[in-house]
């Protein structure tokens, strides 16, 4: 899988014809300086030599250097990916939890109140654009009353008066570990309104998701039994129902997972968020070319991984899935 | 004597197909959400068609600008207020529907036109080329969505024309492997090995036979797959990746109403709304027809 994403991103990069050469050789090149950029990027080359060159290049960990930033792409995307995953654990932890509660209540409630309410809600999840609702939600929120800051990750005064020393990048775990409460609660502060506004999509999703599965979990004769049994509701809920309609769960989790990925990009846009979405999204602005593949790269092998750890645990928690 | 058997039998037949068509109908009219889908998509439809006649400042909406009325809030002059550039955002909003309806409808298209029959013929050979087949559109699944649309057209560059191409090249996939089950199931059944055995060639099988089963729940999901489509160009479009000005471009209208938009909310309010209630018509409407066919989710309760 991962030889198909950098099979991929190697045609994308190095076969459209975009012209990376023009790119990279500046504003208004001469057809001589367009040669030497062609040169220095190999792609004079035979394709196959350029894809060789290519993989020993990203397996050595190099993605080339960025056009804007002139730091190695690796180094600027590991500071950017620990923002980022911050913001998509906590926005994914918002979606799962909630999403499986209420799909769980709007299922056993079908076609009453409370289903009605949460499939309004969860259809109105998947229909916003989610860099909208952030934007409402900044103004709502962070403008109008006030309740939280508008954009960044940490107070500048909070920064200054008490700074944090980087162990794992996750702002709100290192500040744990260090005592510092002053800094967590200023990093939980600025979590909240760009975590809520990335969450709403999947936790749509995972409503729709496990509402449906449910649905046909209740139907059948096992839930028939229990209920005759006289088990209690939440017990047939969770402990009976729930199990067997996990595997749709675990994939809308995955599928929840995958849509933060690329949601936190505009996001964090919106929030100043200093992540990998600020950051392609500068680089796109500056047509900086190796910083978008490298940060492209990165993404989609971290994605690649997630959904291998999701089948795993999908076959350890349903007996019905075999690797 | 045979004949007169035939002749009843695809009578019966008929029947039952007339039946299951009239259940269809009658499940998705009777659902007031699908309905309300319903009402949605066919007003934007509209709005799109006969946008130049319905928009209050039709040349405004094409870019002009009336630099006396700038960022001025709704009234009923303006009821969604005027951008930077002193347009009517409503006329702009209006002028939208037809770019973000005919921009998912290619989208869609394109990519349902390509991806459905490399699953079919996938699904129908299965062996050598199915594999070949399905390893490739499994490569092109392993990106996050969004992710690959991003790449190519950041090298692409921005246009509206890029950001189409950009989703349809990560769109079809998708279909190849809805597409690559249902052939999957379909072809051993029966009327599948019977076409085979009077000699009918595998090319027309996979067009006659596999394709048209797999039609239904392809349909059902291109419906859902216009709303995300239109969320998509809009993503593309806020990251400059889309439409450029002067193009009254939804997503583009947020972004640009980004930079206002502390100060004045209505510039990226509107254009969002617009998006939001285009998606949830689609959204409500897939929902029901998928309900309408799924035989699983009838209405029939326990608990």
């Amino acid at each position: 899988m991962i030889i198909g994403v950098l099979l991929i991103t190697f045609l994308v990069s190095h076969v459209i014809p975009g012209n990376p050469a023009a790119l990279y050789a500046g504003s208004h090149p001469t057809a001589q300086e367009i040669q030497t950029a062609k040169e220095t990027l190999g792609l004079n080359k035979p394709v196959y030599v350029q894809f060789y060159i290519y993989v020993t290049d990203l397996l050595q960990g190099n993605l080339g250097v960025s056009i804007r930033t002139h730091n190695p792409v690796l180094s600027d995307v590991a500071v950017g990916l620990a923002a980022t995953l911050e913001l998509i654990t906590f926005a994914f932890v918002i979606a799962v939890v909630g999403g499986v509660l209420v799909g769980v209540y709007s299922a056993s409630h079908r076609d009453h109140l409370p289903d009605h309410f949460g499939r309004v809600v969860a259809i109105l999840g998947v229909s916003m654009a989610p860099f909208w609702l952030a934007m409402i939600l900044q103004l709502i929120f962070a403008q109008t009353l006030g309740l939280f800051p508008l954009g960044g990750r940490l107070s500048t005064d909070v920064s200054i008066i008490y700074p944090l020393r980087t162990i794992t990048g996750f702002n709100l775990i290192d500040s744990l570990l260090e005592g510092n409460f002053v800094v967590f609660s200023d990093s939980l502060w600025h979590l909240i309104l760009p975590a809520i506004a990335l969450a709403t999509y999947p936790f749509g999703l995972t409503v729709r998701m496990v509402r449906t599965m449910m649905i046909e979990v209740l139907q059948e004769n096992y839930t028939r039994s229990a209920l005759a049994w006289g088990l209690p509701q939440r017990i047939i809920l969770f402990k009976y129902a729930l199990k067997n309609a996990i595997s749709s769960t675990v994939i809308a989790l995955g599928m929840s997972f995958a849509y933060s990925l690329t949601g936190a990009f505009l996001d964090e846009i919106i929030f100043v968020w200093p992540g990998l979405g600020t950051y392609t999204a500068l680089s796109i602005l500056a047509l900086d070319y190796p910083a978008i593949m490298g940060t492209v790269i990165v993404v989609a092998a971290f994605y690649v991984v997630i959904n291998l750890l999701v089948d795993i645990f999908q076959a350890l928690m349903d007996p019905r899935v075999t690797l | 004597m045979t004949e007169q058997k035939t002749a009843t039998s695809s009578q019966e037949q008929n029947d039952q197909r007339f039946k299951e068509t009239r259940v269809f109908l009658k499940l998705v009219v009777t659902n007031p959400l699908s309905l309300i889908g319903l009402a949605i998509i066919v007003v934007f439809l509209l709005l799109a068609i006969f946008g130049p006649y319905v928009a209050p400042y039709p040349i405004q909406a094409e870019g002009a600008p009336d630099l006396v009325h700038q960022l001025l809030p709704p009234s009923w002059q303006f009821p969604f207020g005027t951008d930077e550039f002193g347009r009517d955002i409503l006329s702009r909003v209006i002028f939208g529907a037809r770019l973000s309806l005919i921009t998912s409808a290619a989208i869609v298209g394109s990519a349902l036109i390509i991806g459905t029959p490399l699953g079919a013929v996938a699904g129908y050979y299965g062996e050598k080329i199915g594999s070949i087949i399905m390893r490739i559109t499994d490569m092109f699944l392993a990106f996050p969505p969004l992710l690959l649309a991003l790449a190519v057209a950041a090298t692409l560059g921005g246009s509206i024309i890029n950001a189409v191409l950009a989703l349809i090249v990560t769109w079809w996939p998708w279909y190849t492997r809805l597409a690559y089950s249902q052939a999957l199931a379909t072809r051993n059944l029966p009327y599948v090995d019977a076409a085979r055995a009077i000699g009918v060639g595998d090319p027309v099988i996979v067009v006659r036979h596999i394709m048209p089963a797999t039609l239904a729940p392809i349909l059902v999901q291109a419906t859902l797959d216009l709303g995300s489509a239109i969320l998509s160009v809009a993503a593309l479009s806020f990251l400059g990746l889309g439409a450029q000005p002067p193009t009254p471009d939804w997503g583009l209208m947020v972004n640009t109403g980004r930079l206002f938009f502390l100060q004045y909310w209505w510039y990226a309010t509107f254009p969002g709304l617009a998006i939001m209630v285009l998606v949830l018509g689609f959204n409500l409407f897939g929902d029901a027809i998928r309900e309408a066919i799924d035989p699983k989710l009838s209405r029939r309760r326990l608990i």
